[in-house]
């Protein structure tokens, strides 16, 4: 393969906004209806990144979009297997959806003990900054494979470039 | 290859793919183009993760099973979008054959829509759930926090809702007050009437109607209620919203605002009656006394001794007069101002009262009898400020007399009833209406019925406060045209000194 491909999962509760994060990211739209995921599916989009050391490099990221954690089926782990990175999504209007953050990392982590993680407190537009930082200490210590945490907004598109350039770019420089 | 492949079974259902270690595609199965949405990436030769990026990653895996340290590797429900629009789901699964790899493919559309349908209204169940016990967690802690009370009650007024404030405005426990009628707090008749009469359509409500409620304790206080009705989750039933606001201390401060200003008022007035009564009273002597200085100065010479006596005589009438008014004003402004000392003595009330009554007879002439009349076995010794009894008795016998203009008897009798001496000063003149009767003791104030009789007002609230001082009492009865009688009671005790008072008020 002439490009570099990367495989990034989306994990989560359900509804925290996996499928529209990857929407907002890829095809540039969002739609307030739910529509929940089953399975899996792999959208691509090529980056062009940039580095001061290594250069530029164009790279094919693969996208999971798996589907959402529920409270009868955990996230099958065949589905992370060989993902270089994982973006954690968490819904900051449902807090459970924060607090169960670790869990996915943890999991994530048990597979690919090199993968990188960003956080993506998804549904930013939704609640007040001063509730967004009392939300944001409900994090546990993040591990040092965990990038940065970031408030998205799919609507908006707050942050949703950035979370998808930092990660790629993260795996690109430091990556296996 | 396809020998070893012939050996398989594979259904119908399932479609193929054969790669090498470098995954290079070797050979596929007919309709094996349905399962990748990059068809054209499917050839002979090719990379196989061009057209199943699923691959991706997951070499090393691959790698096991052809070493033998792995035998499958599977991977489910991966959605592809089709050319028309539809979604197909296939399970991936990848095994050795020889000393290749095989990926099979099999369609689970079917199951995965059926599937996504469960997942799509399992979801959106537990999605709702989550935003209705967030909101309804939300509302409970905005309720139980506000600080005004409130109520949600049935057409027929019983409880279904209080919050804390409420509960603790009221001194009920949430248990006491759900199922309990509305009626057993707010006790308006006619605001609970007026609140169960509103309806939705109108979209009026009731606003801060100040109403008389009682707490579980039986304390009244006043509660500013607004009311409203909403709908409850049956159609056409209504229920009614009460929300109150503790204004006791408000109104507390109002009736202090209120009183202060009557007080200004009252001090106003005072102050106008004051430089009334005063100019007039010192403005009619100080004008005789001048009028004789002048017909003396001019006339002196010319007259009798006895007429230039007579003007003499009037002058220090005149100016006895006003000494007496500025005696008065002097008093009260002590009594008022707390200097009015309370010094008791041990004396003889009988005695002093007989000797007072004697020296009055000498002054007023024949007109008038001051009759003293004395119980036999009366305490010859009691505690009582002569000063002040002076006061007392000067002013209630000489109004006694002032106000029987036709003349007459007074009676002064004097009694002993337990612990107490009982005075009674009682004349047969004008009386006082029965308006005048509850500001008698005011300063300057003067029945409308005294006409022409001078008088500066000051007496009886000079002989109040000197009652006051002995921690006594008086008490007035009279009738307008018969006469009028003032019953005063003293303590035979040192009151002031019992009490623990001091010796002024």
């Amino acid at each position: 393969m002439g490009i570099l491909s990367k495989k990034l999962c989306m994990v989560g509760d359900f509804g925290v906004g996996k499928t529209s994060l990857i929407r907002r990211f890829v095809e540039r739209q969002f739609s307030d209806r739910y529509l929940s995921t089953v399975g899996v599916k792999i959208s691509r989009k090529t980056m062009t990144i940039a580095d001061s050391e290594r250069g530029t490099q164009d790279l094919k990221l693969l996208i999971w979009d798996i589907e959402g954690q529920t409270k009868f089926k955990a996230i099958a782990p065949s589905y992370l297997q060989g993902a270089s990175g994982i973006l954690a999504v968490a819904d900051l209007t449902r807090q459970e959806t924060v607090e169960h953050l670790a869990d996915h990392i943890r999991n994530f982590l048990a597979i690919n003990q090199h993968g990188f993680i960003a956080v993506a407190l998804n549904k930013a537009d939704l609640i007040d900054r001063e509730e967004l930082a009392q939300i944001r200490n409900l994090l546990e210590q993040p591990s040092e494979q965990v990038i940065g945490v970031y408030q998205t907004s799919a609507k908006t598109g707050e942050s949703v470039d950035t979370i998808f350039e930092h990660l790629t770019k993260r795996i690109w420089t430091k990556g296996n | 290859m396809s020998v070893l492949l012939n050996k398989l079974f594979i259904p119908s259902s399932v479609e193929y793919l054969a790669i090498d270690a470098q995954l290079f595609i070797l050979e596929l199965s007919a309709k094996v183009h349905q399962f990748t949405d990059c068809p054209q990436e499917l050839k002979l030769g090719q990379d196989a993760r061009l057209a199943f990026p699923e691959l991706v990653g997951i070499e090393t895996i691959l790698q096991e099973i052809l070493c033998g340290q792995r035998s499958d590797f599977e991977l489910q429900g991966i959605a592809r979008s089709t050319s028309d629009g539809r979604t197909l789901y296939l399970n991936l699964t990848c095994e050795k054959i020889g000393d290749n790899l095989i990926l099979l493919a099999e369609d689970v559309t079917e199951m995965m829509v059926l599937r996504q349908s469960l997942m799509q209204r399992a979801n959106e169940a537990e999605l709702l759930l989550s935003a209705l016990t967030a909101s309804e967690d939300y509302n409970k802690k905005i309720i139980s926090s506000m600080g005004d009370a409130l109520f949600v009650t049935t057409v027929s007024g019983s409880i279904k809702t209080a919050n804390q404030a409420a509960q603790k405005l009221f001194h009920y426990t949430e248990s006491e007050l759900i199922g309990t009628s509305i009626s057993k707090i707010i006790t308006d008749r006619d605001f609970l009437y007026r609140a169960s009469q509103q309806n939705l359509l109108s979209g009026d409500f009731l606003k801060n109607v100040e109403v008389l409620c009682r707490t579980q304790d039986s304390q009244e206080i006043i509660v500013e209620f607004s009311c409203s009705a909403i709908q409850t989750t049956t159609k056409g039933l209504l229920a009614f919203v009460y929300i109150g606001r503790d204004i006791t201390e408000r109104k507390r401060a109002e009736a202090e605002t209120n009183r202060a200003l009557a007080q200004q008022k009252e001090l106003n007035e005072l102050k106008s009656r004051f430089v009334s009564m005063t100019s007039h009273e010192f403005r009619t002597p100080l004008t005789s006394i001048l009028m004789s200085v002048d017909l003396l100065e001019n006339f002196a010479d010319q007259w009798s001794e006895t007429k230039k006596q007579t003007h003499l005589q009037r002058i220090r009438q005149c100016s006895l007069n006003m000494k007496d008014l500025l005696e008065d004003v002097l008093t009260i402004g002590r009594a008022e101002s707390g200097k009015l000392d309370f010094k008791p003595s041990l004396l003889d009330p009988a005695e002093f009262c007989c000797n007072l009554a004697e020296e009055m007879q000498l002054t007023i002439g024949q007109q008038h009898t001051i009759q003293f009349i004395c119980q036999a076995d009366l305490i010859r010794q009691a505690w009582l400020d002569e000063k002040l009894l002076r006061h007392i008795f000067t002013n209630l016998l000489s109004n006694a007399i002032k106000y029987s203009p036709q003349g007459g008897t007074v009676d002064f009798t004097l009694t002993r009833t337990g612990d107490h001496l009982q005075f009674i000063v009682r004349d047969h003149g004008i009386g006082i209406p029965p308006d005048d009767c509850q500001h008698i003791f005011d300063s300057f104030h003067r029945a409308r019925n005294v006409r022409d009789i001078a008088g500066t007002g000051l007496g009886l609230a000079i002989v109040k406060k000197a009652v006051d001082l002995h921690r006594g009492k008086i008490e007035c009865s009279s009738t307008v045209g018969l006469g009028t009688s003032f019953q005063v009671c003293l303590p035979l005790t040192k009151a002031a000194e019992s009490s623990g008072l001091p010796d002024h008020l």
